[in-house]
């Protein structure tokens, strides 16, 4: 092992392993795993477990909790070197040539600011506004000062998406990209892509901690993966949260933290969200369960198909694909074709690429698709919106699809529910919300 | 609320009237329904006689085919509780691979009951062991893990450890292996003339099935069936 590959991390090695570091006296080192009266508490993810579901039958014990980045027992130490920035001095760190809207120059000008205090902040920005790109000149002035950056997502999908832009608009800055499905060696880089569970592996690396789509990162309910964000950042640092759709208890962590939040309401191509209508049908589940397409819903696919724009039908639940598409291909039959995606289709990227080529031109999808995925002139249809399994952040999401081009700024969002409910209120509110705050930066 | 040990989500932990109407002791649930029902149990399915895998028609699968030509006929009857199909496989991922111990209470209960009723006391167990290397590694044997509970006879070893070139090879190679178990030699009057259970985790091609049980043919012993959780 290389000294640096300890920077800024916390590397197991069982007590047995055997290794040589140049610089020795600068290791930190730590037991994996302590074993308490009833409680193991592990010094990675913070967690403590209860003994009966932590041991193993030689005695030993080890975490369940943070497992999934490989198992640590109590036959591991722990060993870290203080986070050294021992990067190439680059002083123009910034390959990309693009262009700033007025808009999104705000924001960028106001990141910079967050970068250099180290302060907190938080950017609500619509979908499609942009939001990469407003990070550069931030990321160019941490770069510059010989700063350690992390770029995390909750979204595997995000951070497959961003490596290859950030690689393009700093092209001599080392960047690493790690996740759970990925099995590139770790090494130690300025910039690091990763989700947000790889955060656990680090120990006061970052002085710059950008976490990307924050409100599918659960907050509330993982206290190793706040715990997480806390010990990945060193204690003088900045914190960037971005979200398209902040959640209640989001916002009420702002509050509480006395975080800075800034809007970006407005799509690169400045025209507004497409506003969802929302359609009450209390019967709309039964006509599909009976075989039947219920007419409301036969108008608007009739009306899509005549305009031969692509469109994406969200079902709440994976056991309602099936009928949900027997019924749609007896309707369109000899007009249109399309399929059915879910999570752990095998198939899943192949089927977006046949939409994508013309083949299909509609999806009957579980909620896979309601992050990430780009159509020109795509129209989105919700069956069962106000199910609860659709919180208001993901029908804001889904309604995010439509209109991302600039040839095409619009499209229809339909919700389809059996009442009228909270969740879809909302999520048309919300949307409603910062088009009238967009509507103010234009004029 | 308690989350499912496989995909983290809610379990639906109500009073069902089936359960007190039994008057059973409570079950304590550690997986989820949709989890629960993505395992397909093989009992009252067509299967093959020999290894249980499931077929369109009563009779024999190509794999004990292959077995019947080679060893004159002479059949292990295997049976397994449930199909290999992915949901078997990402359990077995965490379970084995990643090595979260505690997974074994998934099946175990069932497995241990299954064992103790069909069999009984007439019966040594025998669970196929695993390498020494592995087990540094792992810290647990899988297949005991699975039937603990039951009166183990660690009748067999692993003899070399080339089996760590083993995921190296491919299926022809690993059909042509050599025989990587022997016997325990204190057990050796112990199996003589006895009814063996081999117990194994997973029937791929039965190849290390068939070799734990020739290693127990040698030593004398009477009968041998097997049982796996997974086809
Ligand atoms: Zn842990
Ligand atoms: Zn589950
Ligand atoms: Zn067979």
């Amino acid at each position: 092992m290389k000294d640096e590959d300890f920077f800024g991390r916390l590397v197991p090695l069982k007590k047995t392993e055997q290794f040589i570091l140049k610089d020795i006296t600068s290791v930190f080192k730590i037991e994996a795993i302590e074993v308490q009266k009833n409680k193991i508490m592990c010094n990675r993810c913070n967690q403590k477990t209860v003994k009966k579901r932590a041991i193993l039958p030689n005695q030993e014990y080890f975490c369940p909790q943070c497992i999934m980045l490989g198992r640590i027992t109590t036959q591991h130490i722990l060993y870290t070197i203080k986070e050294p920035n021992r990067f190439v001095e680059n002083l123009n760190p910034l390959t990309w040539g693009g262009e700033l809207s007025m808009s999104q120059l705000e924001c960028s000008n106001k990141i910079v600011q967050v970068q250099e205090e180290n302060q907190n902040f938080l950017l609500w920005a619509v979908t499609g506004a942009g939001k990469t790109e407003i990070l550069f000149a931030a990321l160019a002035e941490a770069f510059k000062k010989g700063k350690r950056v992390c770029i995390a997502s909750p979204r595997i999908d995000v951070c497959n998406e961003l490596y290859p832009r950030l690689n393009e608009a700093f092209k001599h800055i080392k960047i690493v990209l790690l996740h759970g499905y990925q099995t590139e060696r770790y090494e130690y880089s300025q910039l690091v892509v990763c989700t947000t569970h790889q955060l656990i592996r680090f120990k006061e690396a970052f002085d710059m901690l950008i976490i990307d789509e924050v409100d599918a990162f659960p907050f509330k309910d993982n206290s190793m993966l706040v715990g997480a964000v806390n010990a990945a950042r060193k204690t003088s640092s900045s914190l960037i949260m971005l979200t398209a759709t902040p959640t209640k208890s989001l916002l009420k962590e702002v509050k509480m933290k006395k975080m800075e939040v800034g809007y970006l309401p407005l799509r690169y191509h400045g025209k507004e969200l497409p506003v969802p209508q929302i359609i009450i049908k209390s019967n709309w589940l039964e006509k599909f369960k009976k075989g039947e397409m219920e007419k409301k819903i036969g108008k608007i696919i009739n009306k899509w198909i005549d305009e031969q724009h692509p469109f994406f039908v969200f079902v709440s639940h994976i056991k309602y694909l099936k009928i949900i598409n027997e019924v749609m291909i007896k309707f369109v039959v000899g007009r249109c074709n399309g399929t059915t995606v879910f999570s752990a289709d095998k198939r899943r990227v192949e089927k977006v690429q046949k939409m994508r080529n013309g083949e299909y031109q509609y999806l009957v999808t579980t909620t896979i698709l309601e992050r990430g995925v780009t159509f020109a002139g795509l129209n989105v249809l919700v069956l069962g919106a106000d199910d609860e399994l659709f919180t208001s952040s993901s029908l804001v999401q889904i309604a995010g699809r439509v209109g991302r081009s600039a040839q095409n700024p619009k499209g229809d969002v339909i919700f389809i529910c059996g009442k009228r409910k909270k969740n879809v209120v909302d999520a048309k509110k919300q949307i409603q919300l910062l088009n009238a705050k967009g509507r103010k930066l234009r004029i | 609320m308690k989350s499912c040990l496989i995909c983290q989500g809610i379990i639906n932990d109500n009073f069902e009237i089936e359960w007190i109407l039994s008057l059973q002791p409570r079950k304590i649930k550690l997986i989820c329904q949709d989890c629960q029902g993505g395992f397909r149990a093989l009992s009252g399915k067509i299967k093959c006689e020999g290894c249980s895998r499931v077929l369109e028609m009563s009779g024999f699968c190509n794999d004990c085919k292959k077995w019947i030509k080679k060893y004159n006929g002479k059949l292990l009857k295997n049976t397994a509780l449930y199909e290999y199909n992915e949901k078997m496989k990402d359990y077995f991922q965490k379970f084995k691979f990643l090595g979260d111990y505690y997974f074994l209470n998934v099946f175990n209960q069932e497995l241990r009951k299954f064992v103790q009723k069909e069999y009984g006391s007439n019966w040594l167990y025998v669970p196929i062991p695993i390498s020494i290397k592995s087990y540094q590694e792992r810290m647990f044997n899988q297949v005991e893990g699975l039937f603990s509970g039951v009166n183990f006879t660690r009748a067999l070893i692993v003899q070399s450890e080339e089996k760590k070139q083993q995921s190296k090879l491919n299926r022809n190679e690993r059909l042509r292996r050599k025989q990587p178990f022997k016997l325990n030699s204190q057990y050796e009057e112990i199996v003589k003339d006895k009814n063996i259970l081999l117990l194994d985790d997973i029937y791929t091609t039965g190849r290390t099935l068939y070799f734990a049980a020739e290693v127990l043919k040698n030593a004398g012993v009477k009968k041998i069936e097997t049982i796996t959780l997974a086809r």
